[in-house]
């Protein structure tokens, strides 16, 4: 019985020694006895650049009747946690700004703008190349809940390009990527 | 055998807080020679010790969700013997901003985070309070056997745990590296 306790206590003191050796190597303090005892932990995060582009909906240039030019526009939110700005780089599924009937045999050119709501207006895209800087993106939240959306997408389609195709659906799934400057 | 039995016995009431015998002085009376007592007293207050801590790394914040660490501690005390239970107190305090000296901050240099932080008597998350920066938190309770090897032994057995949260609203408003420190002050009860 004296042999288990002394084992015991044995470990005891060698966890103990352990754990100090441990904490030892960490910047954190240990409280020591008194009538109060304070310890302190140190607390380090990282957060690197964010964006993120919501609120998007499909853009419907309706049914071309002979006149045009024919246009839609959508108002977006970015958000970015940089202060510097960000970037707009949009690709079409056809592989250009182009919509395609059903059997890809038929193409419209559209053309894409952006607009941040700066002062400059909106900017007209060429496909897959980054844009110049962007402005106004949303610091506070990710989805624009507490203000107003920050930027606009807007599309359009001449009446020439219209009336130069057959009739039937045309369509294209435009990609934006946003990326923090 | 009679020393080691007094010594267990005075350590024994070091632990548990107990009052030794009581003892009262005595005079000396008239003779060739003479004795007289007299009673030293000692109130050995309660002691204290929390142990255990370890630098919180919240990591990268990968762009959504809140960002959480924790960590399980060890309280120690005197005053309550082994197979008894006895209460504490806990104060926290943060870095602090304009305002509010003890608010629980990180800083990159020029901007502030807050996030909260829990105590909890027990290991683990259940059942953890929600601790205000530079406020005491009352009614923590925990054995007397993690108690005792705690406040003698250092950080043995884990009976108490600290949580931090950082919350997505706050996490996306801010940019950069950011560090602080928590300071935990135990006060027993």
């Amino acid at each position: 019985m004296r042999n288990d306790v002394k084992n015991f206590l044995q470990k005891v003191a060698l966890g103990g020694a352990l754990v100090a050796a441990t904490v030892g190597a960490q910047a954190a303090t240990q409280g020591t006895t008194g009538t109060s005892s304070t310890g302190t932990v140190n607390i380090n995060l990282q957060i690197d650049g964010a964006v993120k582009i919501s609120n998007l909906a499909d853009l419907d240039l309706g049914t071309f009747t002979g006149t045009g030019p024919l246009t839609a526009s959508d108002a977006a939110c970015v958000y970015s946690n940089s202060s510097t700005g960000y970037s707009v780089t949009a690709t079409s599924s056809t592989g250009s700004f182009v919509l395609q009937d059903a059997g890809a045999t038929n193409s419209i050119p559209f053309a894409l703008t952006y607009d941040d709501g700066g002062a400059g207006g909106p900017a007209t895209l060429s496909h897959g190349v980054t844009s110049g800087t962007m402005a106004n993106a949303s610091t506070i939240d990710d989805d624009c809940a507490s203000s107003a959306d920050n930027a606009t997408v807007a599309v359009s389609v001449t009446a020439l390009d219209a009336s130069q195709v057959p009739q039937g659906a045309y369509s294209s799934v435009v990609t934006l990527v946003v990326a923090p400057l | 055998m009679g020393a080691r039995l007094t010594w267990l016995f005075l350590c024994l009431c070091y632990l548990t807080g107990l009052a030794g015998p009581a003892f009262a002085a005595t005079q000396g009376s008239s003779g060739p020679t003479t004795t007289g007592t007299t009673e030293i007293i000692y109130v050995q207050g309660l002691n204290a010790r929390i142990s255990g801590f370890q630098d919180m790394s919240l990591g990268t914040w990968s762009g959504s969700g809140p960002l959480t660490a924790n960590e399980n501690l060890c309280i120690g005390r005197s005053g309550v013997g082994f197979f008894g239970s006895a209460g504490y107190r806990v104060r926290a305090q943060g870095d602090g901003e304009p305002g509010d000296p003890s608010a629980f901050t990180l800083s990159n240099g020029t901007d502030l985070i807050h996030y909260n932080a829990y105590f909890n008597d027990q290991t683990g998350l259940t059942n953890r309070q929600q601790l205000t920066a530079g406020l005491t938190l009352g009614g923590q309770t925990g054995s007397g056997l993690a108690f005792v090897f705690n406040l003698i032994f250092g950080c043995v057995i884990n009976n108490a745990n600290l949580s931090i949260e950082v919350t997505e609203t706050e996490l996306q408003q801010h940019i950069g590296n950011f560090s602080g420190t928590l300071s935990l002050t135990l006060i027993p009860q």
